[in-house]
């Protein structure tokens, strides 16, 4: 080939190369881009629902100056093109990819959410690991009551804030795939996690703040327009909500929701027990399911039996009594003691969710399944309608390995 | 047409593997779900023992026939005029089998990564890809595959360790999934998997026939693992009826990585990989269909035809697309590719009885 046309050749090379395959004609910078964090979905009247969004600041995050989130509420009819609209409000096109939390009023989630969320499915750039949050106060209060302070980041405040909850009740159940998975099968049923707001939690730079505006507003108007109530008030993770497909249908305290995660969890959990040799004190132990647990299920006469045998490692954190439960007899003691917590605990979730609720958010099913060969003979069960006749035979062995 | 291609086995053996791969990365797990249900991980091991049986009768008859290609074989049956039928044959079967993986790959391609730009663009990308590939030649292209797709499996082996965290036993249950008759239906379809036997007996010549046997084997073992694992893995982190609605398999598995802070959205990897292996099985298929339309025509030069062939390929591309005709995953479309066993087999049963080989080989002395 010719130098000449080799040269004109490469300098083609290039100039295409450098046009067309960089992308910087339609690069976008990270100011140009609204990152949604949070979804906030609440009914406003009977058709329409408010859509709340909350999204990062990052020249704020940067820098540390100013509000680290920014929150728009809006009406909307649909809840697609809703989100669509929500390009407009913000002043620019959202992403989702930095999306941490989906939370909906608890009116929505006993009406069902799955329509809203297969909306959102197909979107490739959201996590399959958003979580579900229903709140009892509702999605915009929910929103507006996180004030990221320990942190720049609104998204890692809320990656810390379900971290700080992976001892107590956390589980990775309430997460958006899984939600989709359970709501939309006939089986194994969905959670989400349950807030409201919480009396006991208060914030005293909150108040300060509050009281200052209210004597700022007292010298400009002569009376006070906010009472600061609100924003003493902190919202809090309550529990855990149970639903029947896609619609909530109750909700788990605390207590239950603690012994949900045990059961489905393979990960420590921070249990505390009245001390049984003191009763003015607590016994705090690492409680964690081990391995060689199983539940087996059965069907006799088309019910079906449940086996569960659950091993429980504790070891023991912190005791406020003088206690040594080193000591062989005390050990035996608040052996016998986790036991009966766990047996009296277990056996109350279970007759909740299976008479109550009738919804397997435990994932029986999944078990169930393995005494059939095909899909269509499993199918033929409807687990659903059995579900709520299920035979318990529970059996727990609690071994205390050691005292922190 | 001049023929010095030479290239080891190990070359050939990449080549061949990654003519599966791209099955994996485009659909392959998400198919076996859907005839398998549970139990799709027994349709990858149904295939892989056919196609193991398939290359043991096969190898047997190549004796009589020495280190001879399909389009060889077919001169040596019917005379110039069979050799150009069974080569336009085979020219029309790689041509369609490269405009789709061609239209398949760009749409990936542009739904996981190039969102903002048009399916065309994407699709222009690979095909000059495609077309320079052609220019180098067969051996350029297998000597690439033979460091590239070694990453690309090691790439992709990484993403599925990185989700066995996430593994649940019990989505393998309902042991038998949908059932022995749909295992046995999805099996047969599906066998389509290893049409790239086809391009195995056209690459006889470039290592020799001492080498086939390890190359076929090497092949069926390599794929059939693969496959196997990448089905099993996939069944293992999304239940059936999850899995199911799963559109490009190995990228969804990759989102669910998630160690600490430090590993995360790593589906860019499978961009990578998607990639890689899209332009080295373009660029492997589009030649095999320069040199098989210049040899069955005795064409001297090859070149001329590269960039009118290339266009008739994007073109089909382009117009498979606007027909939204899923042919990926069409029953009777993965039937007709079974012609790039059935093809080879019928040839080389027809030539061991007429001894082509030993004819062939005797003349040539």
């Amino acid at each position: 080939m010719n130098k000449n046309i080799r040269i004109l050749c490469l300098l083609l090379i290039t100039i295409i190369t450098t046009v067309s395959l960089t992308g910087c004609y339609d690069s976008n910078d990270i100011e140009d881009l609204a990152y949604v964090i949070a979804i906030g979905i609440d009914k406003a009247d009977k058709k329409n629902f408010t859509l709340t969004f909350q999204t990062a600041v990052p020249k704020s995050i940067a820098g540390g100056e100013g509000e680290s989130v920014d929150i728009k509420t809006y009406k909307t009819d649909n809840f697609l093109s809703g989100l669509k609209k929500a390009s407009e409000y913000v002043d620019r096109k959202i992403n989702l990819s930095h999306a941490k939390v989906l939370v909906v009023s608890e009116e929505i989630a006993k009406e069902g959410i799955t329509a809203f969320l297969n909306g959102l499915q197909n979107n490739l750039e959201l996590r399959p690991y958003v979580n579900i949050i229903v709140c009892k106060d509702g999605a915009q209060k929910f929103i507006e009551s996180i004030q990221p302070k320990l942190s720049s980041s609104p998204a890692k405040y809320y990656e810390l804030l379900f971290k700080s909850y992976e001892t107590d009740f956390y589980v990775r159940d309430s997460e958006l795939e899984d939600y989709l998975y359970r709501a939309k099968n006939k089986s194994v049923q969905p959670v989400a996690i349950y807030t409201a707001m919480d009396k006991a939690i208060s914030d005293e730079s909150d108040k300060k703040k509050s009281k200052e505006e209210n004597q700022e507003d007292k010298e400009s108007d002569g009376e006070s327009k906010k009472t600061g109530e609100d924003k003493e008030k902190t919202m809090a993770i309550k529990g855990l909500a149970v639903f029947n497909m896609d619609k909530m249908v109750g909700k788990l305290n605390q207590d239950e929701s603690m012994i949900y995660a045990l059961m489905t969890s393979s990960k420590n959990k921070q249990i505390e027990i009245v001390d049984p040799l003191d009763k003015r004190f607590t016994v705090l132990s690492n409680v964690k399911k081990a391995n060689s647990s199983s539940t087996v299920v059965t069907f006799k006469d088309g019910k079906p039996q449940i086996n569960i045998n659950l091993k429980l490692n504790i070891d023991v954190e912190a005791v406020q009594s003088d206690n040594d439960y080193n000591d062989q007899e005390k050990a035996a003691k608040l052996e016998a003691a986790y036991e009966q917590y766990f047996n009296k605990g277990i056996t109350d979730l279970l007759k909740k969710i299976t008479k109550e609720y009738k919804s397997d958010i435990l994932g029986f099913s999944q078990q169930a399944k393995r005494n059939f060969k095909t899909i269509d003979e499993w199918e033929k069960v409807k687990w659903q309608k059995v579900f709520p006749e299920s035979e318990y035979n529970l059996s727990i062995d609690v071994v205390i390995r050691r005292q922190g | 047409m001049d023929n010095k291609i030479e290239f080891g086995s190990w070359e050939a053996t990449a080549l061949l593997v990654n003519f599966v791969f791209a099955h994996i990365m485009l659909i392959f797990p998400k198919e076996m779900v859907q005839f398998g249900g549970s139990a799709c991980w027994i349709i990858p091991i149904i295939i892989t023992l056919i196609a193991t049986v398939y290359f043991a009768i096969i190898l047997k008859l190549y004796k009589n026939i020495g280190s001879l290609d399909l389009l060889d074989i077919s001169a040596g049956i019917g005379g110039r005029v069979f050799k150009v039928i069974v080569g336009l044959l085979i020219t029309i079967f790689l041509i369609f089998a490269a405009s789709i993986f061609l239209g398949a790959f760009s749409q990936t391609l542009k739904i996981i990564s190039l969102d903002k730009s048009t399916l065309e663009y994407v699709e222009i990308i690979f095909f000059v890809g495609m077309t320079m590939a052609a220019y180098y030649g067969i051996e350029a292209i297998a000597r690439i595959s033979a460091f590239l797709v070694p990453i690309i499996v090691a790439l992709f082996i990484l993403i599925t360790i990185g989700v066995i965290p996430e593994f649940k036993i019990n989505n393998l249950f309902p042991i038998l999934g949908r059932g022995m008759l749909s295992i046995s239906k999805g099996s047969l379809i599906k066998l389509s998997t290893f049409a790239s036997f086809l391009i195995l007996f056209l690459m006889v010549p470039f290592f020799k026939k001492q080498h086939l046997k390890k190359v076929g084997f090497s092949y069926i073992f390599i794929s059939g693992l693969l496959l196997l694992w990448s089905t099993l893995s996939f069944i293992l982190l999304f239940p059936y009826e999850m899995a199911i609605d799963k559109k490009i398999p190995i990228f969804q598995m990759a989102r669910h990585i998630n160690f600490g802070n430090y590993i995360q959205r790593i589906e860019s990897i499978s961009v990578l990989i998607s990639s890689i292996c899209a332009f080295v099985f373009l660029g492997a298929m589009f030649d095999f269909t320069i040199y098989v339309f210049a040899k069955s025509l005795d064409l001297k030069h090859s070149k001329p035809i590269i960039l009118p062939m290339a266009i008739i390929i994007l073109s089909l591309a382009v117009l498979s697309k606007r027909m939204k005709y899923d042919f990926l995953g069409n029953s009777m479309i993965n039937i007709t590719w079974l012609l790039g066993m059935v093809l080879p087999l019928i040839l080389i049963i027809i030539g061991a009885i007429k001894k082509v080989g030993i004819k062939g080989e005797g003349g040539k002395k």
